[in-house]
C-alpha cells in the first residue's frame, strides 16, 4: 500500500512539473525563433544561432551596413548566439558629437593611379591597394555619397571611422586599376565625371560608369566642361552655368537610371551664384580641392578633401585619415 | 524497489525538464529579462555625458516592466536636465556669436545640440550662420517677396531666384514673414548691405528742405569721419528719397574709406566685404578689390609656406611636397615653394633610394631640377637599380614558369614591367604565359576527369 501511496505521488508530481513546465517541451522539436521585444524607439532581440550584427541590421533597420550601430550602442564587437542586445530605431548620436570633442569625415582625392611606377605624381596601383588594405584593417568604413549627405544635413549618423574616397577624372584607370581594388575589398568610393568626355580616348563609357554605379560606386560631375564667360558679364555667365548644371541631370537618368546629385569644382573654387545654381539644380553637396577633413556643420558646397600624390607614403596617409576633432563639450 | 527506480528516473526527467528548460528560457529570452542591466547601463551612460544613449537605456528599462516607476521618473528627469542644458548653452552661444566670439560661440550650440539634437535654432547658427559669419542676412517683412527684396538689396529682380535658391527656399511659394534670409555675394551686381535697408515708404516725401539739412549734417560728419553718424543720416535721407543720389554717393565714400583703413591694417577680407557694400561704378573699387585679393591670396600662399617650412624644419618631406605642390598649383613660378619643393624632394627620394624604394625615389628625383645637389647622380642610380631589381623579377618570373606556376610567373614578370617598362622580353612572356594559362583553365574546365 505504502508503494502505491509513492507511486501516485511521484504520478501526482511528475504531471504538476509537465504541466508546469508544459510549453517548454517543445525545445524537443529545436529550438524556436529568437524573441524579439519591440517598441517605437528600439528592438530588443536574443540572437539565434544564424544571427550576426549584419543579418541583425538587415532585419531590424533594413541595412545590413548599420551593424555597428548595434555594436556600437551595445558595445560589442561582435554577438553570440543567446546574447541579448539593444537595436536602437533611430540614431542615436547625431553629428558624432561626444563630449570630448566631434566627428569629423576625412574625404581622400586620388588624382591618378598608374601601374606604371615610373609616373611622378600618380599613385601606384600596388599603394592604392595597401592604402584600402590599411583602411580595411584598421577599422576604417568607405561611406556613400547619400550616407556622408545624411551626416551632413544632421538626418543620420555615420560609423566613428568613416572615409570618402574620391576621384576627379573620367580617365579609363578609374574603372580598370582603382574599381577592380575596390570591389575585391567590397569599398565605395565616389566619381566625378565630365560628361563631354565620356567614351572619348582612353576614358571612360556610359555602360563601364553604369557597372561601376551598379555595383556601389557613386558618379558625380565635374566642372565646368566648358570655359564661362566672363563674371563681369552677368547674365552669359548665368545663362552658361545653368546649362552646365542641367545638362548632367537628363544623362545621368537616361544612362545610369540615377539622378545626378554630387558636384566637384574644377579648379576647387566656388562662388555664392555657383552654389544658388546648384542647389537650385538639385545638388546635394559640392567638393573643393581644399584640404581638410569636415565635420557635420561643414558647409555643403564647400566640403574639403585631401589629395593623396604618388609620394606618400603609408605613415603620411594615415595621418591625413583625421576622423575626430578635440574639444571641450561637456 | 522497482516502482522506486522508475520514480526516481521520473522525478530526475522532471528536474533535468525544469533545469533545462529553464536555462533554455534565459537563453531565449523569455523570462523578462533584468530592468537592473539597462538601469546600470544608464547611469554608467550618463557618467560619461552621454544623455540621449542613458534615456535610451531607460526607456528599455521601462519597456521590460511596466511599472518601473523610478526609470520613468528618471527619464523625465534626464530630459528635463537636456532640455535645460541645451537651453542655457544655446543662450550663452547666442550672447557669444553677437559679440563676434565665432569660436566659442560654436562650442556652445555644438554642446545644445549634444543635449538636445533637435534643437533647431543650434543647428541653424552652426550649419548656417557661421559658415561665413559676416554674410548679409535680412528676416523677411511683411510685404516683402524676393523681387522685392532683389530691388532693394542688389537693384537687380532677376536675382529673386537665385536669393531663394541660395537659401534653400521655393522661389515660387510666398515668402513667410520672419524667415531669415542669407543674402549671397553676387560679385556681378551691387552688394547686399550688411545692415538691411528700410523698405521703401509709401509716405508722402517730406519737405526737401528737411533732406537738405540731413545731407548737410551727414557732409560734415563725413568730413568729421564720423563714420557711425553719417551712415545713419544717410539711411534716413534713403528711407525719406530712395534713390537718393548724393546720399548713396556719401554713404558709399564711408564704405570705401572703411575698407580702405581696413586694407592699411592687413584685414584684407573685412576690407573686401566693405568694398562690397560700394556701388559698382565708384571710383577706385574695382582696383581696391583686386588689390585685397591679391593680398588674401598672398596671405594664404605666406601661410602655406610657413607651414611647409615647419614641415621641413621636422623633417616632414611628405608632408612639404604636399603643400608647395598646393601652392605651386595656383603659383607655378613661386620661387620659395619651389625650393622647399625641390629639397623635400631631394631628401625624401635620398631616403627612399636609401631603403630600396628605388621606383619611387626616381619617380620623385625626376621632378626636380637634375642639378639640385647631386639629383642627377641620385637618379641614376636609382634607374640603374630599377633596371637591376626588374632582371631579378623578371629571372624570379623564369623560374616560376620553369616550374609551371603561370600566376606567379606572370605577377614577377608585371613587376619587371613596372621597374623597367623597355624590358625586352618582360612584356612578350607575360603574353605568351597569359594565353597558356587561359588555355590550360579551358582544358581543366573541358576535362572529363574533373571532379
Amino acid at each position: 500500500m505504502r508503494l502505491i501511496k509513492m507511486h501516485r505521488c511521484f504520478t501526482l508530481i511528475l504531471l504538476w512539473a509537465l504541466l508546469g513546465t508544459g510549453c517548454n517541451l517543445q525545445f524537443l522539436a529545436g529550438p524556436p525563433a529568437p524573441a524579439a521585444i519591440e517598441s517605437e524607439g528600439f528592438v530588443m532581440v536574443t540572437a539565434g544561432a544564424h544571427d550576426t550584427l549584419a543579418s541583425l541590421a538587415r532585419t531590424y533597420l533594413d541595412d545590413d551596413e548599420k551593424a555597428w550601430q548595434i555594436a556600437a550602442f551595445n558595445s560589442i564587437t561582435a554577438i553570440t548566439p543567446g546574447q541579448r542586445v539593444i537595436i536602437p530605431r533611430t540614431p542615436f548620436n547625431y553629428g558624432g558629437i561626444q563630449p570630448d570633442g566631434f566627428q569629423t569625415v576625412p574625404v581622400l582625392l586620388y588624382p591618378e593611379l598608374s601601374n606604371d611606377a615610373s609616373k611622378s605624381k600618380a599613385v601606384n596601383a600596388r599603394d592604392f591597394d595597401e592604402h584600402m588594405q590599411y583602411l580595411n584593417e584598421n577599422g576604417y568604413t568607405t561611406v556613400t555619397l547619400d550616407q556622408f549627405h545624411a551626416f551632413l544635413s544632421f538626418e543620420d549618423q555615420l560609423p566613428p571611422d568613416a572615409v570618402l574616397i574620391s576621384f576627379d577624372t573620367t580617365h579609363r584607370w578609374v574603372h580598370d586599376i582603382a574599381f577592380p581594388i575596390l570591389r575585391r575589398r567590397g569599398m565605395h568610393a565616389a566619381i566625378f565625371i565630365r560628361l563631354n568626355e565620356i567614351g572619348a580616348r582612353d576614358r571612360m563609357t556610359w555602360s563601364q560608369l553604369a557597372e561601376m554605379s551598379a555595383d556601389g560606386m557613386d558618379i558625380g560631375v565635374r566642372g565646368p566642361r566648358i570655359k564661362l564667360p566672363a563674371k563681369d558679364n552677368p547674365n552669359p555667365y548665368s545663362e552658361a552655368l545653368e546649362r552646365e548644371f542641367m545638362a548632367p541631370k537628363s544623362a545621368f537618368k537616361v544612362n545610369l537610371k540615377r539622378p545626378c546629385r554630387y558636384f566637384a569644382y574644377d579648379s576647387g573654387a566656388s562662388d555664392d551664384l555657383t552654389i544658388g545654381m546648384l542647389k537650385k539644380h538639385g545638388y546635394r553637396a559640392a567638393f573643393t580641392r581644399k584640404r581638410g577633413s569636415n565635420p557635420f556643420f561643414a558647409d555643403n558646397y564647400k566640403i574639403k578633401r585631401t589629395t593623396i600624390y604618388g609620394h606618400i607614403d603609408l605613415a603620411q596617409f594615415r595621418r591625413s585619415l583625421v576622423t575626430f576633432r578635440a574639444a571641450e563639450l561637456r | 524497489m522497482k516502482p522506486i527506480k522508475v520514480h526516481g528516473l521520473a522525478m530526475v526527467l522532471v528536474i533535468l525538464i525544469c533545469g533545462c528548460s529553464a536555462s533554455w528560457d534565459r537563453l531565449q529570452g523569455k523570462v523578462s529579462p533584468s530592468t537592473d542591466v539597462y538601469s546600470e547601463k544608464a547611469r554608467n551612460h550618463e557618467k560619461r555625458g552621454e544623455l540621449r544613449q542613458a534615456i535610451l537605456s531607460w526607456q528599455v528599462a521601462a519597456h521590460l516592466e511596466e511599472g518601473n516607476a523610478n526609470a520613468r521618473e528618471e527619464i523625465q528627469r534626464l530630459e528635463d536636465a537636456a532640455n535645460a542644458a541645451a537651453r542655457d548653452h544655446f543662450q550663452q552661444g547666442l550672447t557669444q556669436y553677437q559679440s563676434g566670439d565665432y569660436g566659442n560661440a560654436r562650442r556652445q550650440f555644438l554642446i545644445a545640440l549634444r543635449y538636445k539634437p533637435d534643437h533647431r535654432e543650434a543647428l541653424y547658427y552652426v550649419k548656417t550662420r557661421l559658415q561665413n559669419p559676416e554674410q548679409a542676412a535680412y528676416r523677411v517683412q511683411a510685404g516683402d517677396s524676393f523681387i522685392r527684396i532683389a530691388k532693394k538689396f542688389y537693384d537687380d529682380t532677376s536675382k529673386a531666384y537665385t536669393i531663394a535658391y541660395f537659401n534653400d527656399l521655393d522661389p515660387q511659394k510666398p515668402l513667410l514673414i520672419g524667415t531669415r534670409l542669407l543674402l549671397p555675394s553676387l560679385d556681378t551686381s551691387v552688394q547686399p548691405s550688411l545692415v538691411p535697408l528700410p523698405s521703401p515708404s509709401k509716405e508722402q516725401p517730406k519737405p526737401r528742405s528737411n533732406i537738405t539739412i540731413m545731407l548737410e549734417r551727414a557732409q560734415k560728419a563725413y568730413e568729421r569721419k564720423q563714420y557711425d553718424k553719417v551712415l545713419a543720416l544717410t539711411r534716413k535721407i534713403q528711407k525719406e528719397s530712395p534713390g537718393h543720389r548724393k546720399a548713396r554717393h556719401l554713404a558709399d565714400a564711408v564704405n570705401f574709406d572703411q575698407g580702405m583703413r581696413l586694407l592699411k591694417r592687413k584685414r584684407y577680407l573685412a576690407a573686401v566685404e566693405y568694398f562690397k557694400l560700394v556701388s559698382p561704378n565708384f571710383k577706385g573699387r574695382k582696383q581696391a578689390i583686386s588689390e585685397a585679393r591679391r593680398h588674401i591670396k598672398q596671405v594664404a600662399v605666406d601661410e602655406k609656406l610657413v607651414e611647409a617650412q615647419q614641415y621641413l624644419r621636422n623633417n616632414d618631406w611628405g608632408s612639404v611636397i604636399s603643400v608647395t605642390e598646393e601652392i605651386l598649383d595656383q603659383d607655378p613660378d613661386n620661387a620659395q615653394a619651389k625650393m622647399l619643393f625641390s629639397n623635400a624632394s631631394y631628401n625624401l627620394g635620398k631616403q627612399m633610394l636609401d631603403r630600396g624604394d628605388v621606383a619611387r625615389a626616381a619617380a620623385l628625383l625626376k621632378r626636380i631640377d637634375p642639378s639640385y645637389e647631386d639629383t642627377g647622380q641620385l637618379l641614376s642610380t636609382a634607374r640603374a637599380r630599377m633596371k637591376s631589381q626588374a632582371e631579378v623579377r623578371y629571372r624570379d618570373g623564369v623560374k616560376h614558369f620553369i616550374n609551371e606556376d603561370l600566376e606567379m610567373a606572370i605577377k614577377d614578370w608585371r613587376r619587371a614591367l613596372e621597374l623597367n617598362p623597355k624590358h625586352p622580353k618582360a612584356r612578350q612572356d607575360i603574353e605568351n604565359a597569359e594565353r597558356l594559362l587561359e588555355k590550360l583553365q579551358t582544358l581543366d574546365k573541358e576535362s572529363p576527369d574533373k571532379p
